[in-house]
Parts: C-alpha cells; structure tokens; sequence
C-alpha cells in the first residue's frame, strides 16, 4: 500500500483529513487498506486506553452501500445536498465512541485489551454515529474524525486574517493560563513575509 | 506459582507507574510556578512547520510585580511586552495545575487527562533538564514533550505532540541567563504595555446569548480575564481555547465552515444560529475538539 494513502488513514484518524482524500479512501477498494485501517484503529486505541468494541467494524463498505441506498444524496445537485451527503459520508465513517469514564484504571489497560480484542464484528445494518455516554460522564463522539469542509482561495484567505486577529486575542489569554507563559506571545508575532 | 508470579511482577510494574506520575505532577507545578517568580533573560527559538525564528526573553519581578518583554531578533517586528502584573495574581491554568498536582485523588487531577511520565535526564541551553511527557488520554487534547530546568523547574523546552507524535511547534532556550536582575531602562513606565487589557472580573457572569452544550471533560471556563458576551476561554490546566461569536451582517458571507491550522494552534468557524452568528474556535487542540465546541454551541432565547 502506497504510503500516502497510509497518511491519510491516519490523518482520518486525527479528524484532519480533506473531503478528496475521504472519497479516495472510500473508493478504494483494497483489503489490505481495510486491514490497515482496523490495525490502526487498535493502535490507536490502545495509546489512547480506548475501548475495543468497535475496532473490527469494517465501516466503509456499510458506508457506501448507505449512499447507493440513498439516490436522493447520490445525485450531484444544490448545494445543500451535497453538503448534506458530506455530512452522511462524514458522520457514518467516523463511529468512533470514546469512553472517557473513570472505570478506565492506569496502568491496567492492557489486561482490558486482552479480554476485548475479540470483540466480535457488527455484521448488519446502517451505520449511525454512535451517541453513547457512560453515567461517568464519558461523551460520544458523532462525525468525529470525519471530513473537513474544502475551501475556496477566497474563503481561506478571509479565514486567514480572522485566524490572526482572533489568535491574538486567544493568545492574551493563554499566556496567562498555559504553562508556556509568555513565551507563547511568539505564535502572534507577524512573520517577515507578512 | 507461575500465577502468583505473574501477578507480583503486574504489581510491581504498577506501581512504578503510580510513583512516577505524582512526581511528574510535581515536576509540572515546579513549571508553572518558576516562569512567573523567577528572574531571567535568554533566547528562545520557535519552530513551526520547518521555520526557526528567535525570540530575546527576559522576566523580572520587581515590588512584587512581573515585568516581561518578547523581541524578535530578525525581522522588523515590534517588540511585544507585557508588565505590571502582579506575581501573586494567578489565573486558572497555574491555578489548576498547582490543584491538580497537590490532589492525589486520582478523580480530580490532571493523571485523567493526561498519562505523565519522567524521560531521561537531558541537556538544554547548557543546563541539565529532566524530561517530562504529557500523552493524552483522549482524543481531544494534545500531547506535551517538555524539558524542565532541573534546578529551577524553568521550562527550557517544549514540543507539542499531535496524536500522530508529529512535532507542531517546539519552543527551546538556546541561551538561558538566570542571573538576569532587570536593567531599569526596561522597568521605566512606557517600556511596556500594561495589564489593563485584563480587565479585572466581572462580579457576574455577563449575560451571553449563547452556551457551550458540549465540552472536553476537564476543561473549565477562565474567569479572570476578558472572559465578555461574544467570547470564552476554557482550559484544562495545560490546553487553552476560546470561543467567539460574532455576529454577520450578511449571512451569505460565510456559508462554509472554515479550518485553519498554524503550528499547534487551530481555528474552526461555522455558521449558526440561522445564518445570523459565526462561531470560532481558537486554540491549542485537535482540530476535532475545536469542531465540536464550535458546533455544540447553543442560541439561548432572549
């Protein structure tokens, strides 16, 4: 497998990965992508002391056969429609549920891996994002690692200058918060080429 | 017996984790506390995405305030400076990492969020350093690599981790001058921007036509400074973001949703309330907690 498409697996991992380079990896139908995807999953997971029970879910294909079920999102057309099959594509690939309760215990994670590794694959349906939460307090995460919107040159470079006048402002209160300090002032000092 | 042994190495190795995380808490409120009462000048570099620019450093405190200015060694930048504040004022971050740290109820600490850990003993800016490394729990903080000055608990240097372990930014004292007393020339009045900017706390909450319905666990809302109607900041001891709100005169200016990205810092803004509000995520995060903040926003009806 090609390593850029092993990028951005990764990158839909992180939620950092463009609407092209989805479809791309939708589209794709390689197995040794999908083996990929699922062992990077679990990796994944256990840096993060996740829970397993999602992690054989092959979503992509479930993913596509929901957009052939689906004419009406299918069809190039306003605007809103394919925003909103964005959306879909989005919110289907990325059902990742995070568990963040406190039932979590340091160090012994790994046992926990051990007993749900096997964790068998949900074999039918329509994938949804998951909305689970733990009476801990652990939140669901719905469209997580999905897309990122594109953006017109035009927009990203109104984006760009509202992204500096706001990290100023954002930054006058980090530095007083963070553990950086002060010395975080240098993220919003305006470079030469400016 | 094979089980017995089993279990005894399992306990062991369990609390050697237990034991090194208090210490690491104890390394991060060193951290905290010295950047703001000690005195020092030096030179910092900031990588971000493949460029270096170096920063001139220098912190005093004098009567019980802190003095402190950022230059720019290349280019023609102004001078960023901040002074007159008081050492005693802590705000939130500090705040809560000096809890944290000082709570060993592993329900309400720091340990919750973030895996720490003590690295090898290393060498920054001529002096020796001990490495601390915050991995986060969750998907929705970043991580930390940072070098802290063994002697001081200065932070010498630090890299932020996405969860790919990809170095976003990375500031790092190259020269490090702990004798630094302040001339005068740099306390005169003029010499530096004042506090004011801060204004003090409001005694309430100022009326917001909007709220958070979702955020990180962890993170709690900066009271102290400028928190207003149209904007927010949350932290989580050591991850900073704010949430603004700005209303549009033209709903058709910004249809999209737009993400930004420069070093560790991420912006995503999205379009509510009908096309009549835009609301932006500023801050030190995955791009994914920035999202959902934004979009978790809710209009509470006048």
């Amino acid at each position: 497998m090609k390593d850029s498409v092993k990028e951005s697996l990764s990158a839909l991992m992180d939620g950092e990965v463009s609407e092209l380079e989805l479809r791309r990896l939708l589209n794709s139908d390689d197995s040794e992508l999908r083996a990929a995807w699922a062992s990077l999953h679990r990796s994944q997971q256990l840096l993060h002391d996740g829970d397993l029970a999602f992690v054989e879910m092959d979503i992509s294909s479930r993913v596509m056969t929901a957009i052939e079920e689906q004419p009406a999102l299918r069809a190039p057309g306003s605007g809103w429609r394919q925003a909103l099959a964005g959306f879909a594509v989005a919110a289907s690939v990325a059902t990742v549920v995070v568990f963040a309760g406190s039932e979590r215990m340091i160090g012994a994670s790994s046992a926990m891996f051990a007993a749900k590794d096997s964790a068998p694959a949900i074999s039918s349906g329509r994938v949804y994002p998951a909305q689970m939460s733990s009476a801990t307090g652990g939140v669901a995460v719905s469209a997580a690692a999905g897309a990122l919107p594109t953006m017109s040159p035009a927009q990203r470079s109104e984006a760009d200058k509202r992204f500096d006048a706001l990290l100023r402002k954002h930054t006058e209160r980090a530095s007083l918060n963070s553990g950086q300090g002060f010395v975080s002032y240098a993220r919003v000092v305006p470079q030469e080429s400016k | 017996m094979g089980f017995r042994v089993i279990v005894a190495l399992f306990a062991l190795v369990f609390a050697q984790v237990g034991l090194a995380q208090p210490e690491a808490a104890v390394w991060l409120k060193r951290m905290s506390d010295s950047h703001r009462t000690l005195n020092y000048q030096g030179v910092v570099n900031y990588q971000v995405e493949g460029n270096t620019r170096s920063f001139k450093v220098r912190h005093v405190v004098r009567d019980g305030r802190e003095y402190e200015s950022l230059e720019a060694l290349s280019g023609a930048e102004p001078e960023v400076v901040r002074g007159g504040h008081d050492v005693n004022c802590l705000h939130p971050g500090p705040e809560l990492l000096g809890i944290l740290a000082a709570s060993g109820d592993e329900s309400s600490s720091l340990q919750k969020f973030y895996r720490l850990s003590l690295g090898d003993d290393i060498y920054v800016a001529g002096r020796n350093a001990v490495s601390v490394l915050v991995e986060p729990r969750d998907v929705y903080r970043l991580g930390y690599r940072l070098a802290l000055d063994k002697e001081t608990g200065l932070l010498l240097r630090s890299e932020t981790l996405n969860r790919r372990e990809r170095v976003l930014e990375r500031f790092e004292y190259v020269v490090l001058d702990l004798q630094f007393a302040g001339d005068d020339h740099h306390l005169e009045p003029g010499q530096w921007t004042s506090h004011g900017e801060f204004a003090p706390a409001p005694k309430e909450l100022p009326v917001r036509q909007w709220r958070l319905n979702w955020l990180p666990q962890g993170f709690s809302p900066l009271r102290q400074v400028g928190i207003d109607r149209d904007s927010a900041s949350y932290t989580d001891g050591l991850a900073v973001f704010t949430v603004f709100v700005e209303p549009l005169s033209d709903s058709s200016e910004a249809a999209a949703d737009t993400h930004l990205r420069r070093g560790a810092s991420v912006s995503y803004s999205t379009v509510m309330d009908g096309g009549r509000q835009r609301v932006s995520v500023v801050g030190e995060v995955p791009m994914l907690t920035a999202r959902q903040v934004a979009r978790s926003v809710l209009w509470v009806a006048q």
